[in-house]
């Protein structure tokens, strides 16, 4: 298990460095010669069972991929594109291409908006949600129904008023949601932690190098702290996610786990963008810079697969509904 | 950046022990002693003294339990250690009398002191029947230690001792201070010259003076050293390396839950006032202190896990202490503006609860290391000092 993600984690590595030692990342074809090159690893299918040709492995082996994915501030959707190969095949599916997908909130408060990163150029959204016993319930909807917009890091993602549209069809599939759910906003938080750390490394190579007032911008204690401060929430998620995902694969992963890890990771992202871009000061605010690939990102992955605030709503909810008992709740 | 630790990490989990047991016979303690009025919720802290708790607690056998069992330790696990701390400090119990032995005493004199010194107090501190203080800030000398004053000069079969402590926790209860001073005179290496010393505060010429802080209440004293003897078997190291042995606690003193759980008993209350509130917002403000608590817990207990493997944690645990001690004082903010009391003293209940926890916070980012102490340390680590 653990040799197939350091395997996959060093495949990817070199994949990306490679690649963008040759191409930027501002090219209209950017993303879809990534992919290529990603498919032809077979990158893509980490998650998609074994009789479709995939590794079948776990939220680990696929968080190598996503780390690096956000450590290179990669186009494209790459969270989304493992998760709906996982989806294909039970789907009857070829691949998970030309689709797009995205969980709708079910036992949240409404969210009539389904927001969904499109992959290729997308025929059919997949919005998951829980069906009868918390197995995986996927409606099928038509992309032509749905506006076409730009996220924040300028790629392409469809909003689709769900009260607006029925679906062309719907999937129970014997995958359970909770666990599904989990992974995505687990794969989420590893790609915006593998982002905030090259930031981080971009905001301290900086800071040793640029001087003012005769001397680099390290030697400022004002500085120092506003890193370290950075650094901090940056740990504290890492700490998070990894541990939630050591229990998701050992199958005991708690929903205030997973749930706290992505909220921690979102701050992480709040927190290290605001400083990273506060010491790189306007060199970091046009796009002659890299650090805005990575920013936009961060500030887009934060919502993405558990809405920061929605998940804090949920934990305060679900710790209410618990006071009785309120540290066995957490604990236990 | 240096990373503190893999991640994503590929590497085996550590196993820990299922530990399900054990909270149950923790909380089973806890309940009794709750049930004969022993605890307060809400108006306690990890410094509150009672030495019959702890003698009961260390009955039970959850003092020194990694300690090795000829020093009446019970060669536990540090995760089982870490769980029955948590579980006393989450029910707001007094462990005033014993926490710092146990947590950092203790486990200083088992690695550097000697062995007439480890069998006068190690058993008896596993009993519960030893309390120790921590005795570094002077007047003069608060986050910059190493220019403590506090000498120790070398005498036959000892040492005499002059100078002051102050801000020294529970040291009118403690039998003995750990005593960070000068036995060598200051030199180039401003750290060098630095000796920890097991000090006896019955002995003649030791003073103990209340210092009353900020809920009222007498934690807080100044010790006075005034040529009182200290035995030479209560030298800590080999003498004028006490900068060293100083760090090295360090990382177990900063990232146990006594770091995030200080207004956990206030959390309590908050939490129980909104049960059933259907309001998002303060739900919402809730959940994100809870997502941030169970988030620095992840972080504690890795801290935990590398600290048994040999594996280095300073700086991580220099992290942790700083975002928890962080949330701890934010619980009362965060309650002040939820909650429809207004904090008033006197009584365990809500209101009381909100008054302490306002009244003790700003002691938690100063104890253990002030806050820019730890962040210049953090600073040092990411490559920027």
């Amino acid at each position: 298990m653990t040799d197939t993600a350091r395997m996959l984690d060093d495949t990817a590595e070199r994949l990306l460095s490679r690649h963008f030692a040759a191409f930027s990342r501002e090219s209209e074809d950017a993303a879809p010669k990534l992919v290529a090159e990603l498919k032809e690893a077979g990158l893509d299918l980490v998650l998609a069972p074994e009789e479709a040709g995939g590794l079948q492995a776990g939220t680990l082996e696929a968080s190598a991929i996503a780390f690096r994915w956000g450590y290179h501030a990669a186009p494209g959707a790459m969270v989304e594109r493992l998760l709906l190969n996982q989806l294909a095949a039970p789907l009857g599916l070829e691949s998970g291409d030309r689709h797009a997908i995205c969980l709708e909130d079910a036992s949240g408060r409404d969210e009539r908006y389904a927001y969904a990163s499109l992959l290729d150029d997308a025929k059919r959204i997949l919005v998951c949600s829980a069906g009868q016993d918390d197995t995986l319930k996927v409606a099928v909807f038509d992309a032509a129904n749905a506006e076409r917009r730009k996220s924040m890091a300028g790629e392409d993602v469809l909003v689709l008023d769900l009260s607006a549209v029925a679906a062309l069809e719907t999937h129970k599939l014997e995958i359970s949601f909770p666990e599904f759910r989990a992974r995505a906003a687990l794969l989420t938080a590893t790609a915006i932690l593998g982002a905030t750390q090259r930031q981080l490394e971009i905001a301290i190579e900086h800071v040793n190098t640029r001087k003012q007032f005769g001397r680099p911008l390290a030697k400022f204690q004002a500085i120092q702290n506003l890193l370290a401060e950075a650094a901090s929430e940056h740990v504290v998620a890492q700490a998070a996610v990894r541990s939630a995902i050591v229990e998701q694969e050992a199958g005991r992963l708690k929903p205030l786990r997973w749930q706290s890890a992505k909220v921690q990771a979102g701050r992480a992202a709040t927190v290290v963008t605001a400083a990273t871009h506060q010491v790189l000061g306007a060199i970091g605010f046009t796009e002659e810079h890299v650090l805005h690939h990575y920013s936009k990102r961060l500030w887009a992955w934060r919502d993405d697969f558990g809405r920061q605030s929605e998940l804090e709503r949920r934990i305060g909810a679900d710790a209410c509904a618990n006071a009785t008992k309120f540290w066995p709740w957490m604990v236990d | 950046m240096r990373n503190f630790f893999p991640f994503p990490d590929f590497t085996e989990p550590s196993p820990r022990p299922d530990v399900s047991d054990l909270r149950g016979q923790v909380r089973e303690f806890l309940e009794e002693e709750r049930a004969a009025g022993l605890i307060v919720p809400g108006l306690q802290t990890w410094t509150s003294f009672d030495r019959g708790f702890s003698e009961r607690a260390a009955a039970c056998g959850y003092i020194a339990m990694t300690w090795p069992k000829r020093y009446g330790g019970h060669e536990r696990s540090a995760f089982e250690r870490y769980v029955v701390c948590e579980e006393f400090l989450a029910a707001g119990a007094p462990v005033g009398s014993h926490w710092m032995a146990d947590r950092q005493s203790g486990p200083q004199i088992m690695r550097n002191g000697t062995e007439t010194l480890k069998d006068e107090v190690l058993p008896k501190i596993a009993a519960g029947k030893l309390t120790f203080g921590i005795g570094m800030s002077e007047p003069d000398s608060g986050s910059d230690l190493s220019s403590v004053r506090t000498r120790a000069d070398k005498v036959d079969g000892g040492w005499r001792m002059e100078g002051r402590k102050v801000w020294t926790t529970n040291a009118h209860h403690a039998d003995y201070l750990i005593v960070l001073c000068r036995t060598e005179p200051k030199s180039e290496d401003r750290y060098a010259g630095l000796s920890q010393l097991v000090v006896p505060l019955d002995a003649e010429g030791v003073t103990v003076r209340p210092l009353v802080n900020l809920t009222g209440e007498h934690e807080l004293n100044e010790v006075i050293f005034d040529g009182n003897f200290v035995p030479e078997a209560n030298l800590l190291g080999k003498g004028g390396d006490g900068w060293r042995l100083v760090t090295e606690e360090l990382a177990f003193e900063r990232s146990g839950p006594d770091r995030f759980l200080s207004t956990f008993g206030l959390l309590k209350v908050l939490v129980a006032a909104q049960e059933g509130n259907s309001d998002p917002h303060p739900v919402g403000e809730i959940g994100r202190l809870v997502a941030r608590l169970a988030a620095i817990r992840e972080l504690a207990l890795l801290i935990g896990d590398r600290l048994e493997k040999g594996e280095s944690a300073n700086g991580i645990a220099t992290i942790a202490k700083d975002l928890g001690t962080g949330l701890e004082q934010e619980i009362p903010e965060v309650a002040r503006r939820i909650m429809a009391e207004r904090p008033v003293r006197g009584q365990s209940d809500a209101a009381g609860a909100l008054a302490f926890a306002i009244l003790s916070a700003p002691c938690f980012s100063l104890r253990g290391g002030t806050r820019e102490i730890l962040k210049g340390i953090i600073a040092r680590e990411l490559g920027l000092r």
